[in-house]
């Protein structure tokens, strides 16, 4: 008996509507947030993850109203993220029905937003989300406002710092892999999880059971992201977590 | 039944309530202590740390722990921790002190122990229909290895106390019955028809 592994499917919201590009960028619409996730509660799914991705004080109202939407009929965690800068919004997103939220840009420009939001709410609230890009062997640079912005952080140092702030989870996305479904990164992987003491998600390229497998193994991380793999009807999650149970990973 | 959820100021109770609700609880969410005291069902829920959710209801220590001891009453994670006398996550903030023990900081090596595990229960009118290591949703860092009270268990790195009884009709949860999915709302359910059967 021991902690499951999580499987976590992702939401890319703008504008009301599911959303899911190829390396952060051409995006095409897939569904709506709340029956995407009742649906992907039945199948398995571990928990959700909403992201606003226009990360503007508009997205963010509506994406709250599809939080709301949603967590009348979901009965697993949810963390929401996209664009929250102060400790008042994320009340408001726990408020409208998020267990947690995810900071990114607004924590590397304001890293003292971590140790407030923790504070308050306690760091278990609180996931850092890493968008990191491979600048070379063992080194990967951090990158803000959905992967536009380089910050000339290194993931591995910010990673650290971060839950030295109070960051109880780091959600940790490869922006090199990220919509490719070519596999996760799991060096960077990896990297991560024996860095910090706190859990990571593994997020960005899982296109096959077999992605999450190796991600969940090799790249050591205690949760997998994944998003078209589910999105496109490729695979369910009850499907890829039958896999993994064959491959000896404990899930629920 | 009339169902009041303790208003705690941090988390997010909405979920607790839709699941109450669609069990067929009428909730009043309130952060007004009066009100706890008073509830026919009394549910402490919450994320949180141990020092300040204390100092918050310091004055009402001795009522409240008279109202959980009782009447019906289910402490949900950090809600199950105040009951205890003590917290290392706050040495110098007394607890509740409904049960005998302290709540430590957990010994593993990845906190908080975070996601579904598995629950191994003893016999109890809470676990009706739930079946041994069902997966239940945890999140904290600190909690009880060991109480007399003990009614379930799980493994994190060392066992740990997942559930305790607190009085005739009450109980505590160390995981989230609210995101724990349809477990979760059974745990809830027993809970609720328990709490029927004290009136």
């Amino acid at each position: 008996m021991s902690l499951a592994k999580r499987i976590i499917p992702c939401l890319d919201v703008q504008d009301r509507r599911v959303v899911k590009g190829v390396r952060f960028q051409d995006l095409r619409a897939i569904g709506d947030p709340a029956e995407l996730a009742t649906r992907y509660e039945a199948q398995g799914a571990d928990e959700m993850v909403f992201l606003d991705i226009s990360a503007s004080v508009a997205g963010r109202k509506t994406l709250l109203s599809a939080v709301q939407r949603t967590a009348e009929r979901l009965f697993i965690p949810l963390t929401v993220g996209g664009g929250i800068s102060s400790v008042d919004e994320m009340y408001q997103a726990l408020r409208a029905g998020a267990d947690k939220v995810a900071i990114n840009t607004n924590a590397v420009s304001n890293p003292r937003l971590i140790a407030d939001c923790a504070e308050r709410f306690g760091c278990q609230c609180v996931v850092l989300a890493i968008d990191a890009k491979r600048t070379g062997p063992a080194q990967w640079e951090v990158y803000t406002h959905g992967g536009r912005n380089p910050t000339g952080l290194d993931a591995i140092d910010w990673a650290k710092r971060v839950v030295k702030l109070g960051a109880g989870e780091i959600l940790l996305t490869s922006m090199d892999a990220d919509g490719t479904a070519y596999g996760y990164d799991l060096e960077l992987t990896r990297a991560v999880v024996e860095a910090v003491s706190v859990p990571v998600i593994a997020s960005g390229g899982g296109g096959r059971p077999e992605d999450l497998y190796l991600a969940l193994s090799a790249g050591g991380a205690q949760a997998a992201l994944a998003a078209s793999i589910f999105h496109y009807g490729r695979y369910t999650v009850a499907q890829v977590k039958a896999y993994l149970r064959r491959k000896g990973v404990i899930v629920r | 039944m009339q169902v009041t959820v303790a208003d705690l100021g941090v988390g997010n109770l909405h979920s607790l309530k839709k699941a109450l609700e669609r069990l067929g609880a009428r909730v009043e969410v309130t952060p007004e202590i009066v009100r706890w005291l008073e509830a026919q069902v009394l549910i402490l829920p919450g994320d949180g740390a141990f020092g300040p959710m204390m100092h918050r209801i310091e004055d009402h220590r001795e009522a409240l722990r008279q109202r959980v001891c009782e009447k019906p009453a289910l402490g949900i994670c950090i809600g199950m921790q105040l009951l205890f006398e003590q917290s290392e996550e706050a040495p110098d903030v007394a607890g509740l002190g409904l049960l005998p023990g302290r709540v430590v900081k957990l010994p593993a090596r990845r906190l908080p122990h975070m996601g579904w595990n598995t629950v191994e229960h003893a016999k109890d009118t809470l676990f009706t229909g739930i079946p041994q290591g069902a997966y239940f949703y945890f999140v904290h860092s600190y909690g009880i290895t060991r109480s007399e009270g003990a009614l379930a268990w799980t493994e994190y790195e060392g066992r740990l106390v997942a559930a305790v009884r607190a009085g005739p009709w009450s109980y505590a949860v160390q995981f989230h019955p609210e995101k724990s999915g349809r477990r979760g709302l059974k745990l809830l359910e027993n809970f609720l028809s328990l709490a029927e059967g004290a009136r």
